[in-house]
């Protein structure tokens, strides 16, 4: 039996390895331990600095004494604006040599030239205000991943992307001021745009973003205007959450919003918001795109959406309403008798913040009773009055169910 | 019904292997989760015992590593189910513990225990006294007291707050 001394000895690559977890202030400061440790630090494949005051000189002194020819992570964060850009951009010209393979960087600077044909960077985030450079060839052939938290997102974005041949995943929450873009890549999957702390409206900011994505698999809008952007048809949607700003309420931006729509006719799970004080009926501009793959949806919208999803998603099995006090107005029952989700698939609806209004009435009644294969319907009352909760959990009970099998609750 | 050839591909076959620690108990494991562990996978690759000896893992750790990838070969349970599993594992854990896991995972390559072990460790030694961790890792000090001012003096940096300072 091996003595518990040999067993409770960690080798260099292990202590290493838990390092690489340590900000690299904490790695540094083990070297006071033993004279083993000394260096050890040196070794760890992440770099991590975090400072409150000024950039200082010491990042490019550790990363003088660093080892490592493979830099796994790089994370620079640095709260004070007045960097200096001679030492900034030593220290990223020094990660890129010792091939870098993700990099965070939280500050306020221009990025050096030769980080734009950094060959190993895989995963690029980026919180401030960074700086891109205004010319050269971008050549970023390993990046996966691009996040931009980012204010003031100074880079032609369109340029940026050409140049990652296997970009994957694109995540843009800040300010839509790159004006028009053209976000195509044949190899992005997954894309989130969130211009959350702009309301275009009120900044009167013009911007317009079109989106070439044939592969993408999962879409996250927030924010946005449907006027300002559109995209083209993808086959290869399995997740859409759509979740824009309160617009005009005309004709034309109703036009656009069903343009979008069913440009994502494809997708199989679809969480759809759209807040309009008035919006047209959708048989004077609707469309007769079917969402034939849509198992899921999750609407918060008038309900003359919930209309045209029953009409047109034959495999909807799924579906969950959150009502609000302007949108359950314009209920009106869908024209076809029969609709192929309600004969065949619709399993589970969920209802959140019904408000017991005659509108959300007619329109439970109406699934009870077409919905044949429906299991469970649960409703969320807005209400927290007892009286009124229960005597609409009467009203309810006493429709007809075309389902034998379906439960109803009321919450 | 499945049918496999008896040379076929090792994960298709519903086996068992047999483990055994340094301190001389076995334990039963199925094959797939004992292929969890790279290097477990390849000691099966190459030689048709069933029964590997494990001279460096003690009766206790192997117990966790091999409940954890037990866990981990386990199809009806989702991904998240496993993370939180996971997360649970490493949680109230004496430090020394994890030291025997962490060369454990290292050892057998199993590297998301290994990942989740190291990190747990890190969040402990924040915070933490020098003392603490000379003690915990059972680390000498070698240093001259002049070899260890001129340390601190070289980089005064790390140390002007107070993590991972002296007593």
């Amino acid at each position: 039996m091996p003595s518990i001394d040999r067993l409770s000895v960690l080798p260099d690559e292990v202590i290493c390895h838990i390092l690489s977890f340590l900000p690299t202030k904490l790695s540094v400061a083990t070297s006071i331990l033993a004279r083993r440790w000394r260096f050890l630090w040196t070794h760890v494949p992440n770099l991590d600095f975090n400072f409150e005051a000024s950039f200082p000189s010491i990042v490019n002194r550790v990363m003088s004494l660093h080892r490592v020819q493979s830099l796994n992570t790089f994370h620079l964060e640095c709260m004070d604006d007045s960097i200096d850009d001679y030492e900034f951009q030593t220290c990223i010209a020094t990660a890129v040599e010792r091939n870098v393979q993700n990099l965070v960087l939280a500050l306020t600077v221009q990025l050096p030239q030769c980080f734009l044909t950094c060959k190993t960077l895989v995963d690029l985030r980026i919180y401030g205000c960074i700086g891109f450079p205004s010319s050269g060839t971008i050549s970023l052939p390993s990046l996966k991943k691009l996040y931009s938290y980012s204010l003031e997102f100074a880079v032609d974005l369109p340029h940026l992307i050409s140049g990652c041949p296997v970009l994957e995943e694109l995540f843009i929450d800040g300010a839509p001021d790159f004006g028009c873009c053209d976000i195509s890549s044949p190899t992005l999957k997954k894309l989130t745009i969130d211009f959350r702390f702009y309301s275009c409206e009120f900044y009167k900011i013009d911007y317009r973003v079109k989106i070439n994505a044939p592969a993408l698999t999962y879409l996250d809008l927030c924010h946005c205007s449907y006027e300002h952007i559109s995209i083209l048809p993808v086959n290869t949607l399995i997740e859409a959450n759509i979740r824009l700003d309160t617009s005009p309420s005309n004709d034309f931006y109703a036009r656009c919003a069903l343009k979008f729509l069913d440009s994502l006719c494809k997708v199989k799970c679809l969480n759809y918001q759209v807040v309009m004080g008035y919006f047209p009926d959708l048989g004077v501009v609707g469309s007769h795109v079917r969402f034939d793959n849509l198992t899921k949806l999750e609407l918060y919208a008038d309900w003359l959406f919930l209309k045209k999803f029953i009409e047109s998603a034959d495999h909807l099995e799924v579906l969950i309403i959150r009502e609000d006090y302007q949108n359950a107005k314009n209920w009106m029952e869908p024209m076809e008798e029969r609709c192929a989700c309600l004969l065949h698939s619709l399993r589970t609806v969920t209802i959140y913040n019904f408000r017991c209004t005659e509108q959300s009435f007619n329109m439970v009644r109406y699934i009870l009773r077409n919905a044949q294969v429906l299991k469970m319907m649960e409703i969320h009352c807005y209400s927290y009055d007892l009286k009124e909760k229960f005597d609409a959990l009467h009203r309810i009970s006493l429709f007809h169910r075309g389902s034998r099998e379906c439960e109803v609750a009321l919450c | 019904m499945v049918t496999t050839d008896e040379k076929g591909p090792l994960t298709a076959k519903k086996k068992s292997v047999i483990i055994r620690s340094c301190d001389g108990d076995e334990f039963l494991v199925s094959e797939s989760a004992a292929v969890l562990s790279t290097s477990l996978k390849k000691i099966l690759e190459e030689k048709e015992d069933r029964l590997i000896h494990l001279s460096d893992i003690d009766n206790k750790t192997l117990a966790m590593v091999i409940a954890y990838l037990s866990t981990h070969a386990d199809d009806g349970l989702s991904d998240d189910l496993k993370r939180s599993f996971d997360q649970e594992f490493v949680s109230g854990k004496e430090f020394d513990v994890l030291k025997y896991l962490v060369l454990a995972t290292d050892t057998l390559q199993v590297t998301c225990l290994c990942y989740t072990v190291a990190k747990k460790m890190a969040d402990i030694m924040k915070n933490k006294l020098v003392e603490w961790v000379r003690r915990e890792f059972d680390i000498q000090n070698d240093y001259t007291p002049e070899a260890e001012a001129e340390i601190r003096r070289l980089d005064a940096w790390a140390w002007d707050d107070r993590q991972l300072e002296d007593d």
